[in-house]
């Protein structure tokens, strides 16, 4: 591997490939304008043995792919797909929307609003996250609670390998088995195994009402209690999300859906609840889409995946050992726990509590503590058969390993 | 004089769970009667640790692998292949667990999907795939074919309700993704198994999300003059969002067929058409949806409205739904039930090509869809000792398929591929399509042991297009000209 810098491999593979340079979040980047010139930049890239990057927006490249950032020494050439954009498809009626990778999601968001329809995942960073980049970070929404994560609405996907090739699996039907959901398997693969070039989505009803509310709770763990309670009592719930800040704990929630339903509904949260909780009726999406944001661009967090029935306990832990200025983000649907520093504080290296934290959390198994601090993929021991499962899939549809950086293509499985 | 490797399999599961010669028969063939093969043995094996020796052993033999649940599929994926080993659930039928926080079940592959439905009950759980078959089906086999079922239009297909699984591979590895968090801890392995038909392993395990049984439930039936009115009608719907969780049509064949049988449901039999819907969630947004529905009916010319008064009445009407295609039984020996999916704006226009298929070719057709997701099944009545017939039936399921994929349809909507629709892949998906999934499967099963011949053409589209499969139980009815 060559020891120029990300950028310099940038402008290498630019004039090889007649490829335009751009910038995103302060890297030079390739920025492509359709599928051929895409495909010349990898073959470039395959003959200077330079690895590649897709990178979206960038808005999630501290999030999953930190190598981009932390060391443009090593890191991979980034390329964004922001010269491709644009829905390719929506047919009223039929209730899906296709997109080239590079859209907006906030541009996409209100193309279907239009048809009185919405996305499945209401995502933070939508202002500037794009279609490509949120499929391959793997993000849902905190409406995941009601909708399911954003992997389960993918209907179909086309994506260009490092060899060039071009491979649609999937389709653009609600329905429908045909073949391998290789989609399934790009979505969440952090560009590890092809460029995401275009996918299409099922689409929700926009909801005629949303309601949420928002109540300080005594601590993490019994906050968690209280989020199961309620779902008990409540399925409907489109999110439920708990957050620690230096000050307070809170529990906040929400409603969507026919309007006569929400109003329904929200008395019976709102009984549950007990104490009565502050709640902003009619401000529910932008209260969602703080939150979420909130989540999801913490650059610096840790993220957590546990069980349902062991995320109290798990917080317990959390709570006596972090120290107070430490936020906390829980997804209360999916036991997604993110841990990063307080307020806008940019944590530049590993803080001290984290190997702490990485022993007691693991120590609760059923667990996985899978986004460590400037960890490439994985903090947690996936199984051998996993691994190499993972390998091998890695190596077999990208045998020159120019889209993974930290498998060397010497090191294939047999 | 018997092999050793099959003395070998005797002493892992026990002489009674292998078995081969003529008592192997009736393994020949999955629901797609069409298609019958021999292979060298069906082996059941109890649970995971066994399924790992039977397959290493199958790997160190080279022995060809089809996995099989309980044979209810309709494509061929569980045909046997010759000289290979059928290896099957039917004795893996524990339920390991219910977890009623976090709304999940761990089961054995070979639990039958209703069973689960019914001891996830008390819990105020159910499990929501519900294929026709969910009284015989396992959910291993769910799992492979990534079933669907009239209400996956609202909770959507297998897929979305699998968390984890067990697979033991073709070499004998056991691939453990149960207990994993919300989201895949890297690649969506589990996504990419759910729907694989059998080619990534053995699935043994399965981790799967439940749901809280709904507080309100309403069912309807309206009756049309005409499918086109009944098609219409759902068009529009779908098109007006309506968020229903089943939305059903029955055509005047099917009806009769259903009136005739032990599944009769007092579906009106002068209806020409039949839409069945149901609405589940809160009272007042399932009342919203079954007005909206009402209004809509009324629009498209129903002559008849009819609400289930109670759970008895509504479990007629489903019973009738699901047993339709036993139904069929009455009006011929064979059914062959195609699978394919139409766009919902153009439902009415491909089951109106359907029929003319089925009529130009002297058949007897019935309808019994998911409208909602625009998944028919148009279902051809025949008797296999007519070769003619036979032939005849063949030839309307391509032509069906070709139309469907024509106006942008898909091939299978929850049926799978198996050695059916193999063909038929090449309409859909270019070499380059085909030979990506040819890597992921054999960057998994180098050797290509694992359920052989099914899917995906052996070498992309070139051979089906020189002429047909060689290899294929199809035959040349595939070929491409």
């Amino acid at each position: 591997m060559s020891q120029t810098n990300a950028s310099d491999r940038a402008h290498l593979l630019g004039q090889g490939s007649g490829c335009a340079l751009g910038e995103v979040h302060e890297l030079t980047c390739l920025a492509p304008k359709d599928h051929g010139q895409l495909a010349e930049v990898l073959g470039e890239a395959r003959r200077r043995s330079f690895s590649v990057l897709p990178i979206g927006a960038g808005s999630q490249l501290a999030w999953c792919r930190p190598d981009a950032i932390d060391d443009p020494a090593n890191a991979p050439t980034p390329i964004s797909l922001m010269h491709m954009a644009g829905v390719l498809e929506q047919i009223p009626g039929e209730g899906t929307v296709t997109a080239q990778a590079g859209t907006p999601w906030c541009d996409l968001a209100q193309a279907v609003e239009q048809s009185g329809e919405c996305l499945p995942a209401d995502l933070a960073g939508a202002t500037t996250s794009t279609l490509g980049g949120i499929l391959a970070a793997g993000r849902s929404g905190p409406n995941r609670l009601r909708h399911g994560p954003l992997r389960h609405h993918v209907l179909g996907m086309q994506v260009m390998l490092s060899d060039g090739t071009l491979a649609k699996s999937g389709g653009r039907l609600v329905k429908n088995v045909t073949g391998f959901d290789l989609h399934r398997l790009y979505t969440g693969s952090r560009g590890t195994l092809a460029i995401i070039l275009d996918a299409s989505l099922r689409l929700k009803a926009l909801p005629e009402r949303e309601w949420s509310f928002s109540m300080p709770v005594a601590d993490c763990a019994s906050g968690f209690t209280k989020a199961l309670e309620i779902q008990q009592v409540m399925p409907r719930l489109h999110w439920l999300v708990l957050t620690r800040t230096q000050n307070e704990v809170r529990l906040q929630g929400g409603l969507a859906g026919r309007a006569s339903q929400v109003k329904a509904d929200q008395e019976r949260v709102l009984t549950a609840l007990g104490d009565t909780p502050e709640f902003f009726d009619g401000q529910a999406p932008t209260e969602r889409k703080r939150l979420g944001e909130e989540g999801a661009e913490n650059r610096h967090a840790w993220e957590i995946g546990s069980p349902l029935t062991h995320c109290a306990e798990l917080l317990g832990i959390l709570e006596a050992q972090l120290p107070t200025e430490t936020k906390l983000w829980v997804d209360c649907g999916a036991g997604r726990i993110l841990v990063g520093p307080a307020g806008d504080a940019t944590v530049t290296e590993k803080p001290s509590w984290a190997e702490t934290i990485g022993a007691e959390a693991t120590s609760l198994r059923p667990l996985c503590v899978h986004r460590h601090l400037h960890a490439q993929w994985t903090g947690s021991n996936p199984s051998p058969t996993q691994t190499d499962w993972q390998q091998r899939l890695t190596c077999g549809l990208d045998p020159a390993g120019i889209f993974s950086m930290t498998l060397d293509p010497g090191e294939a499985p047999a | 004089m018997t092999k050793n490797w099959i003395a070998e399999l005797r002493t892992i599961v026990g002489p009674r769970n292998v078995i081969t010669g003529s008592e192997s028969l009736a393994w020949e063939s999955d629901g797609l009667s069409l298609v019958r093969g021999m292979g060298q043995a069906i082996v059941l094996p109890l649970d995971t640790e066994e399924t790992v020796r039977v397959m290493k052993l199958l790997a160190r033999e080279g022995v060809p692998v089809v996995p099989r649940g309980a044979g209810t599929g309709l494509t061929g994926g569980a045909t046997p292949v010759e000289g290979g080993v059928t290896v099957g659930t039917a004795r893996m039928r524990e339920i390991f667990s219910i977890d009623p926080v976090g709304r999940l079940a761990h089961v054995q592959a070979g639990v039958v999907n209703s069973d689960l439905s019914v001891t996830a009950r008390p819990h105020g759980l159910f499990y929501a795939p519900d294929p026709s078959s969910q009284a015989a089906c396992t959910l291993g086999g769910n799992v492979a074919n990534n079933s669907g079922g009239p209400h996956c239009f609202m909770h959507g297909s297998t897929t979305r309700h699998v968390r984890g699984v067990k697979l033991v591979d073709a070499q004998g590895q056991v691939l453990d993704l149960l207990a994993s968090p919300a989201d895949p801890e890297g690649l969506d392995l589990v996504g990419l198994i759910t729907g694989s038909e059998g080619m990534f392993g053995m699935v043994t395990e399965v981790q799967l999300n439940l749901e809280p049984l709904p507080e309100e439930v309403q069912t309807i039936i309206a009756v049309f003059p005409s499918l086109d009115a009944a098609c219409d009608c759902v068009s529009e719907a779908i098109a007006a969002h309506i968020e229903a969780s089943a939305i059903e049509i029955l055509d005047k064949l099917t009806i009769a067929a259903v009136e005739d049988s032990i599944f009769a449901a007092g579906y009106p039999r002068e209806a020409e058409a039949l839409l069945l819907v149901e609405a589940e969630g809160g009272a007042l947004e399932v009342q919203e949806t079954i007005d909206l529905v009402l209004q809509l009916a009324k629009k498209h010319g129903a002559m008849e409205i009819r609400s289930a008064q109670d759970k008895a009445e509504r479990a007629r009407l489903w019973a009738g739904r699901k047993g339709a295609f036993g139904a069929m039984g009455r009006v011929a020996p064979d059914l062959y039930v195609a699978d394919v999916v139409a766009p919902r704006t153009r439902l009415r226009e491909i089951v109106a090509l359907a029929i003319k298929i089925a009529e130009e070719r002297n058949l007897r057709l019935g309808n019994v869809f998911h409208a909602g997701d625009g998944n028919l099944h148009p279902n051809i009545a025949y008797d296999r000792r007519d070769e003619d017939e036979v032939r005849r039936v063949l030839e309307a399921g391509q032509l069906i398929m070709e139309a469907c994929i024509e106006r942008g349809g898909s091939l299978t909507g929850e049926h799978g591929v198996g050695v059916e629709k193999m063909t038929h892949m090449c309409d859909l998906f270019d070499d380059d399509d085909l030979n990506t999934m040819h890597r992921v499967r054999d960057a998994l099963d180098p050797k290509r042991r694992m359920n052989p011949t099914k899917v995906l053409p052996l070498r992309a589209c070139r051979e089906v297009r020189n002429g047909g499969l060689p290899f294929s139980p199809m035959g040349n009815l595939g070929a491409k000209t």
